[in-house]
């Protein structure tokens, strides 16, 4: 069993400074848990912590059945994949991988059969007698993952290890590392992880379950596509998505028996699910929230869509996509529609009029002040 | 475009010529010694020129045999008697407290390294006096011991704040892999950061080594026996105030004393440069 239950984390340090704030998360057996947020969030922090690589100033910290707040690194049953590789610049691929296995005792014979199919498993097997120095970013990546792997930890640590890698690198080790993941936990080896990145796009296609994190606080910890279509406040609606969806203060208004959200000049219906769920909700300050994806040139079949009026600026292709940038009165939207449809805006000039259609049943609304979603059930 | 590259090209020479010729000057008394050393004792204060009208090599096996009982064999001997053991001293001393720190937390740390850092400022002599009277109280006056002992409790600041500033330049990234890996604090010294600490490691021994195969003071004022001379000393006994001085011959022993220092330095040439200008390693 090697599920890992943080109670009430806390890290205060000795000037006065608190980076994390009562922390409470259960990671269950197996999991792979990706710690997302912006710089500063303390993510890295708490990763630390679960390693033992910084002091835990409150709470319980506990990986399976043990209280490991006071257990040294090696006693916890942890490996990490550090962001700058850590690899042993003196030492050869093979002593990198041997390295903590001979410290821990076990014979050579052990040592060199677990380095090997570890190689295999990564397919750096021809890596084995090179130094760091003569290895690629990717391959350092690879060995840097196939030293945690050889130790058969309880639970993997990953401390941003793609974010040293060009995009392409870093899409490909990506898939990797998801399927080495689930390789290893369908072969029944013990495979908890924790994989902290502030790339949303790393944490979306990797994470069973994502834990937001700010200034030291959880936001949200649930699944990818939950966090996407029902975010449980601002910050994790903006930060989740990419383009990140669009937010505008704004003001409800009631009449004729319906609440109308004000966009620019125009004041558009919430359907009628949204109304119900704001029943109990005095706030006329809100946020109104509506991904990119949401806005479209045309409007949708369902009948939700409503006309908003926009003033075009510019557009980026991306291939199969474009991305446009329209403002209403001084607010900026994203917008994100498919590429054909992108020929009907060829010809237009920046500060040419343009009509977009909104779908109201798929729109955010937050509290002005809290920020937290007004339609979570 | 073309005409400025050519100009851009011209520089490179007329600083070569420049540095050379002012690289030149400053060797030149060390180049005239080795010509000297195959000039005859006249010739020696009549031409300031390199080359001798005659080679002469008795200089160099009259030099080695010396006027004492001993000959260079033995002061050499003495002199590396002295060094080696002096050398790795140092390097255990000051490692360990270098790395204590620039890796450690303790009471006392601020204050501790202020005043190491202070001591490097202590004029040499002023400690002559107090430390010559608590060997003499140890029974260690004509022995290497005073000469030896200090080092061994990383009086040689120089070394250790040149370790610590290293040792600040690595990352901390490889010790932390160290630690899960298993490393406790001295595995970790031992397998992880001594490898990185190279560079620094073999500047310390090329200083200690030519220093200590310089020192004269320390010899002179600890040192009684003639038998126990190292080179410093016995290159001194050799210009005697009560006899004529053999120039020649001081003159080849001189080169020849300086052979081992200029092959430590050579040999560790690459690595002293980057441990002397602490770029540190990047992880």
């Amino acid at each position: 069993m090697a599920q890992v239950s943080l109670r009430q984390i806390k890290k205060t340090y000795p000037n006065g400074f608190t980076a994390v704030h009562g922390v409470d998360l259960e990671i269950k057996d197996g999991e792979f848990m990706v710690f997302v947020g912006p710089s500063g969030c303390a993510k890295s922090t708490l990763l630390r912590m679960v390693a033992g690589l910084e002091k835990i100033t409150g709470g319980e910290m506990w990986i399976g059945n043990k209280q490991v707040n006071d257990l040294a690194p090696k006693e916890r049953g942890i490996a990490m994949v550090f962001q700058n590789y850590a690899l042993y610049p003196h030492m050869k691929v093979y002593e990198n991988l041997a390295f903590g296995l001979k410290l821990s005792g076990i014979s050579k014979q052990e040592v060199d059969q677990r380095v090997r199919h570890a190689a295999e498993l990564l397919e750096m097997t021809h890596l084995l007698d090179r130094f760091p120095k003569q290895l690629s970013g990717g391959q350092a990546q690879r060995v840097a993952v196939g030293r945690a792997i050889v130790k058969k930890p309880e639970v993997f640590l990953f401390d941003e290890p793609l974010s040293n890698l060009d995009a392409k690198l870093r899409a490909s080790m990506r898939v990797r590392l998801t399927d080495l993941h689930r390789t290893l936990r369908d072969s029944g080896q013990a495979a908890t992880s924790i994989y902290v990145t502030h790339d949303q796009v790393e944490a979306m296609t990797m994470g069973e379950r994502i834990c937001v994190l700010k200034e030291g606080r959880i936001q949200q910890v649930d699944t990818p596509t939950t966090l996407y279509n029902r975010p449980a406040n601002a910050f994790v609606a903006s930060f989740i998505g990419s383009p990140e969806m669009n937010l505008i203060k704004t003001n409800l208004h009631q009449a004729d028996g319906q609440i109308k959200v004000q966009l620019g000049s125009t004041q558009l219906a919430l359907p009628a699910t949204h109304t119900a769920r704001l029943s109990n909700n005095k706030a006329a300050d809100v946020i109104f929230g509506i991904r990119p994806e949401h806005i479209n040139f045309h409007a949708r079949a369902q009948g939700d869509s409503l006309p908003l009026e926009t003033t075009y600026r510019f557009m980026e292709h991306m291939g199969a996509e474009i991305f446009l940038y329209v403002s209403v009165g001084d607010t900026p939207l994203t917008v994100r529609m498919p590429a054909e449809e992108a020929e009907a805006l060829a010809q237009l000039e920046r500060g040419a009029p343009i009509q977009l259609h909104i779908q109201m049943s798929a729109c955010h609304l937050f509290d002005g002040q809290s920020e937290l979603s007004l339609l979570q059930p | 475009m073309i005409a400025e590259e050519e100009n851009n090209a011209k520089p490179p020479l007329m600083r070569y010529l420049i540095l050379g010729c002012i690289a030149f000057l400053m060797l030149y008394p060390l180049i005239w010694l080795v010509g000297a050393s195959f000039k005859t004792n006249s010739e020696i204060f009549s031409s300031a020129g390199f080359w001798p009208n005659k080679i002469e090599f008795s200089a160099y096996a009259a030099g080695w045999k010396t006027s004492s009982e001993y000959t260079f064999a033995t002061y050499f001997i003495n002199s590396f008697l002295i060094t080696i053991p002096k050398i790795f001293v140092t390097l255990i001393s000051c490692v360990m407290v270098a790395y204590a720190f620039a890796r450690f937390d303790f009471y006392g740390k601020k204050l501790l390294f202020g005043i190491m850092v202070s001591t490097m400022m202590l004029p040499l002599i002023i400690l002559r006096m107090p430390q010559y009277l608590m060997f003499r109280e140890f029974g260690w006056i004509d022995t290497y011991l005073p000469l030896i002992i200090p080092s061994a409790f990383a009086t040689d600041t120089f070394f250790v704040f040149m370790l610590v500033q290293f040792l600040r330049a690595i990352p901390r990234d490889m010790e932390e892999a160290g630690m899960i890996d298993g490393c406790n604090a001295l595995q970790l010294l031992f397998h992880i950061i001594i490898p990185m600490l190279k560079p620094a490691i073999i500047s310390v021994i090329v200083f200690q080594f030519i220093w200590t195969m310089n020192d004269f003071m320390g010899p002179l004022i600890y040192l009684a026996s003639v038998e126990n001379y190292p080179v410093s000393l016995a290159l001194k006994m050799s210009i005697g105030a009560t006899e004529e001085v053999e120039w020649r011959n001081v003159i080849a022993i001189s080169v020849v004393a300086l052979i081992p220092s200029i092959a430590v330095f050579f040999a560790a040439q690459k690595h002293f440069i980057e441990g002397a200008t602490s770029s540190g390693v990047k992880g």
